[in-house]
C-alpha cells in the first residue's frame, strides 16, 4: 500500500441474509483515503454508504449481516498495514475508537442518559490510554475545551439532558478524538442539527482536522456539506460506487447521470432565478436491494437509458484519468448533452 | 443557560420519593421492623423457647399493664400483677386472674436476664433486654402460646424468618433473572454452537469440539442405553415381546445415528434467547406447590429446620425468576439497539464492559421496584407453605408457622384466644409497607410519573 494511504477498500462485499433472501448491501466497493484527506461518500438512503462505514468498524451485525469479500486495509498508528476483515474481535476493540473513530447521525440518543459527559469521555481515554480516571478526566475537559464548549470543567459533570443538540454533538466529536485516531468516520454527523449548527460543528471538524491532522471519512446526502469539507467524494447507489472524482471536477462535471441527477436536485438560489424552472428531482424511487434491476442498477429511474444497452450486463467502473472513475457505458455520449 | 437546581437522577427520585407519604410510612415500618428482627434478643423480653413447667402458663392473655396505682389512685410507673391460673369447670380452658396479694412487678428497662441468654448474629453474647419485669411477674405483651411461651418474643424472633426469606428468595429469583435474561436480550441473535463437527475445529474448537462430541455421544449412548433397559425389562418371551423389543431397539438405534449424523456433518446451533425463554415458560408450566410438596415428602425430617429454611427460600427462588427474565430481556434487547451502545462499541468497548456499564444500568430502575414488589409476594408465600408444613420446623418460628400453630387450636383459636392472630397482623403489616414502598419508588424511579 502506498505510504500516504491511510485507508484503503478493496472490492468490499457486505451481505444481509434475510429470510427473504440476500441482500447485497454492500457489493463491491472500492476506494481510498489518504493521510488528512476527506474523502465523502455521498448517496440516497440504502445506496449502502452507513454499511461501508459499518464495515471498516466491523460493527455490522452478524447475523445477518457478513462481509463475504474484499480487504480493509487500514495503516495503524504504528505503521503496519492490517487488513481489518480478517482480525480477531479482540485486535479490533483495540482499533475501534484508538485508531478509527466513529460520531453518529443522532447526538441526542449517542450519549448515555444515565452518565455525565465527563464520565463518558473519560471512559474512551482510560478504555485505551491505561490512565487513571483523574487523568482521564483532566484529558475530557481539554477536550471539551478543544471542541469549543465553554467552561469545560464544569461542564463535565453535566448530563447529557442539560445539553442542546449541538453540543452533545460536539461532546461526541471530543469522545471521537480523546484517543487521537488517524481516521474519523463521521456518519451524517450534522444531519439531525438545525443548520446554523451544523456550519458551526462542519466548521469545527475542519479545525481540528487541521489541527490533529486526522483523515475524515464523511458520509452524507447532502451535497451542500460535501462541498463544504470534502476533498474527494464517492458516489454510491444500490450498494455499489458509480462515480469517484475529486470535489472540484465533481460538481463542475459530474459524468455519471445519478451524480448529475443528485446536483441537480439540490436547490440553487442563484439558478432559480435565472432558470424559472421547477426543481429537478430523480423519477423513482432506490430500488428494493432484494431485487436489484438487471444491469446498471440505476436504469429504470435514469433519462439517458437505452434498452438492450443499460439493462443487460453491471457496467465496468472505468477510469476517466486523474483518478477519476465512472460506472456507466454511455458516459462519453452523455458528456456532450447538456443536462 | 445553566441550570440552577443541580438536580441529579439520585437527587431527584429522593425528593420524588419523599413526597409520597404513604412509601415513607412504610420504609420506616420496615425499619422497624427488620431491626427488631435483626436485635431480636433485645427486643423479646423472654428467649422464644422459654416455658416454665410450673406455674404453667398455657394460653395465657396478653398482659394488662397498669398505669394507675388503685391505691392512690394517681398515675405512676407502669406495672403488671402476677397471674393465678385456674380451670374454667365448663370448658376446662385454662383461665388467669391477676393476683394483687404478690405485689406489683414494675416494667423496668435494660434488664438482664442472665437464665436467658441470647446471641446477637451469631457471634455477640450478651443477655441485656430492652424492657422485663421481675420474676415471678411476667409480661406477656401478646399473650402466650399453648406451650406458655411468650408470642411476642416469637414473633419478634419469627420476623427474622418471615423477613428475610422473602428478600432472600427474590435476591435468588432476581440473580436468576437478571442474568439469564440478560443473556437472552443481549445474545439473542447471536447462536452459538452445541456442537462441532470435526471439520470445524479449528482455533477454539480444539477444545470445545470433542467436549461437544462427547456429550452428544453420551447422549447417544443414554438413548440406546434406554432402549436395552426396555427390552431386557419387558416381561414375557412370546414372539409378540421379541417384537416389540426388536422394535424399541430399533428406534434407540436409529435415534442414536440420526443424532451422530447430524452432529457429525454440521455444526448445531442454538439460540441463547430461544434456549432461556423456552426454559422459562417450562417452568412456568411445573405445578411449583405440587413440586414443593413432593420435595418436602423426598426430603428426611432429621435434617436441620436450617437447612429447610434454605431449601424453601432456594425453590422459591427458583420458580420465581422467569418472570423477571421475560422482563429483563425485553428492556435489554430495546437498551442494546440504542445509539449509545452502538457508540460504545464504536469506541472499542467490550461486550461485558456494555453490559455493566450501558445495559444492566438501564433495568436498574424496574429491577429495584420489582425487587420491593416481589418481596412482599414471597413473605405471602413463606406463611402459606409453612401453613401447610412446608416452612421452616421447630424450635425456628416464622409468622407463618405461629399463625398454622394459631388455626390448630380449631375456631376456639378465634373466639377464646384472639391473640394468636398477631403474627397475622404482622404479616399484614409486613407486606402492605413493602407495597407501599414499591409504589413509592416506582414514582421515583420513573421519569413519566415525575411532576
Amino acid at each position: 500500500m502506498d505510504d500516504k494511504r491511510l485507508l484503503e477498500v478493496r472490492d468490499l462485499k457486505v451481505h444481509f441474509f434475510t429470510d427473504d433472501g440476500v441482500v447485497k448491501a454492500v457489493d463491491g466497493v472500492s476506494f481510498h483515503v489518504d493521510k488528512g484527506e476527506t474523502l465523502a461518500v455521498v448517496g440516497e438512503s440504502g445506496s449502502g454508504k452507513s454499511v461501508t462505514s459499518l464495515a471498516i468498524m466491523r460493527l455490522i451485525p452478524t447475523p445477518p449481516g457478513r462481509i463475504v469479500g474484499g480487504e480493509i486495509l487500514f495503516r495503524g498508528k504504528d505503521g503496519q498495514v492490517r487488513d481489518l476483515t480478517k482480525l480477531s474481535e479482540a485486535e479490533m476493540r483495540r482499533i475501534r475508537g484508538n485508531d478509527i473513530a466513529m460520531i453518529f447521525q443522532e447526538p441526542m440518543t449517542s450519549l448515555n442518559p444515565v452518565y455525565t459527559v465527563g464520565d463518558q469521555i473519560a471512559e474512551a481515554i482510560m478504555l485505551h490510554q491505561g490512565k487513571s480516571r483523574r487523568e482521564a478526566m483532566e484529558l475530557a475537559a481539554h477536550m471539551l475545551d478543544l471542541v469549543g464548549i465553554p467552561e469545560p470543567k464544569k461542564r463535565l459533570a453535566n448530563y447529557p439532558h442539560q445539553m442542546s443538540g449541538g453540543m452533545r454533538q460536539r461532546v461526541m466529536i471530543a469522545m471521537a478524538l480523546s484517543c487521537n485516531p488517524s481516521l474519523l468516520i463521521a456518519d451524517e454527523p450534522t444531519t439531525a442539527l438545525d443548520v446554523t449548527i451544523q456550519a458551526q460543528i462542519l466548521e469545527l471538524m475542519k479545525k481540528l482536522q487541521e489541527e490533529i491532522g486526522m483523515s475524515i471519512l464523511f458520509i452524507t446526502h447532502n451535497l451542500g456539506v460535501v462541498a463544504e469539507m470534502a476533498d474527494r467524494v464517492v458516489v454510491m447507489y444500490a450498494g455499489r460506487a458509480v462515480e469517484q472524482a475529486d470535489v472540484v471536477p465533481l460538481f463542475r462535471e459530474p459524468l455519471h447521470p445519478y451524480t448529475r441527477g443528485l446536483l441537480h436536485s439540490v436547490p440553487r438560489l442563484d439558478l432559480a432565478a435565472e432558470r424559472k424552472e421547477r426543481l429537478e428531482a430523480i423519477p423513482g424511487n432506490v430500488p428494493n436491494p432484494l431485487y436489484l434491476p438487471s444491469g446498471c442498477a440505476f436504469h429504470p429511474r435514469c433519462k439517458h437509458y437505452v434498452e438492450g444497452l443499460c439493462d443487460r450486463e453491471v457496467p465496468p467502473l472505468e477510469e476517466v484519468g486523474d483518478g477519476r472513475q465512472v460506472r456507466c457505458v454511455r458516459w462519453r455520449e452523455i458528456r456532450e448533452v447538456r443536462a | 443557560m445553566e441550570r440552577a437546581a443541580p438536580s441529579t437522577g439520585l437527587a431527584l427520585a429522593l425528593r420524588q420519593f419523599r413526597r409520597h407519604r404513604l412509601a415513607v410510612w412504610g420504609g420506616r415500618i420496615l425499619l422497624v421492623l427488620y431491626l427488631m428482627a435483626a436485635f431480636a434478643g433485645f427486643f423479646s423480653p423472654y428467649d422464644p423457647n422459654y416455658y416454665e413447667l410450673y406455674p404453667p402458663k398455657g394460653n395465657h392473655p396478653p398482659t394488662r399493664i397498669h398505669f394507675v396505682d388503685p391505691e392512690t389512685g394517681r398515675l405512676t410507673r407502669p406495672f403488671v400483677y402476677a397471674t393465678r391460673r385456674t380451670i374454667d369447670p365448663v370448658t376446662l380452658q385454662p383461665r388467669y386472674e391477676e393476683d394483687p396479694s404478690q405485689g406489683k412487678f414494675y416494667i423496668r428497662f435494660f434488664v438482664r436476664t442472665p437464665d436467658q441468654p441470647y446471641t446477637l448474629f451469631k457471634v455477640f453474647r450478651s443477655d441485656l433486654r430492652l424492657f422485663g419485669v421481675d420474676a415471678p411477674g411476667k409480661i406477656f405483651l401478646m399473650g402466650t402460646d399453648n406451650f406458655g411461651r411468650d408470642l411476642f418474643s416469637r414473633v419478634v424472633y419469627g420476623g427474622q424468618v418471615s423477613l428475610t426469606i422473602g428478600i432472600l428468595s427474590a435476591l435468588v429469583s432476581f440473580a436468576l433473572g437478571l442474568l439469564l435474561g440478560g443473556i437472552a436480550g443481549y445474545f439473542s441473535g447471536r447462536p452459538f454452537a452445541l456442537s462441532l463437527p470435526p471439520k470445524a475445529w479449528r482455533g477454539v474448537g480444539w477444545f470445545l469440539g470433542p467436549l461437544s462430541l462427547a456429550l452428544w455421544l453420551g447422549v447417544a449412548g443414554g438413548a440406546v442405553f434406554l432402549a436395552w433397559s426396555f427390552a431386557r425389562l419387558s416381561p414375557g418371551r412370546d414372539a409378540l415381546s421379541f417384537l416389540v423389543d426388536g422394535v424399541v431397539l430399533l428406534l434407540g438405534v436409529g435415534a442414536v445415528v440420526l443424532i451422530l449424523r447430524r452432529v457429525f456433518r454440521e455444526p448445531l446451533r442454538i439460540d441463547p434467547d430461544d434456549l432461556i425463554m423456552r426454559t422459562v415458560e417450562i417452568i412456568a408450566a411445573i405445578p411449583s406447590l405440587f413440586l414443593l410438596i413432593s420435595l418436602r415428602a423426598v426430603f428426611p425430617t432429621k435434617i436441620d429446620p436450617l437447612f429447610t429454611f434454605y431449601l424453601v427460600v432456594g425453590l422459591l427462588g427458583f420458580i420465581g425468576w422467569g418472570g423477571l427474565a421475560r422482563v429483563v430481556r425485553g428492556i435489554v434487547l430495546s437498551v442494546r439497539e440504542m445509539d449509545y451502545v452502538q457508540a460504545a462499541r464504536a469506541l472499542g468497548a467490550s461486550d461485558g464492559r456494555i453490559i455493566a456499564r450501558h445495559v444492566l444500568p438501564a433495568t436498574a430502575s424496574y429491577v429495584i421496584v420489582s425487587l420491593s414488589l416481589t418481596i412482599p409476594g414471597f413473605i405471602l408465600g413463606e406463611s402459606g407453605l409453612s401453613f401447610l408444613g412446608l416452612g421452616v420446623t421447630e424450635p425456628y418460628t416464622s409468622w407463618g408457622l405461629l399463625l398454622q400453630a394459631a388455626q390448630q387450636g380449631g375456631f376456639a383459636s378465634f373466639t377464646d384466644r384472639p391473640w394468636v392472630l398477631w403474627p397475622g397482623f404482622f404479616i399484614f403489616l409486613a407486606v402492605l409497607s413493602w407495597n407501599f414502598l414499591g409504589d413509592g419508588l416506582r414514582d421515583a424511579l420513573d421519569p413519566r410519573r415525575r411532576r
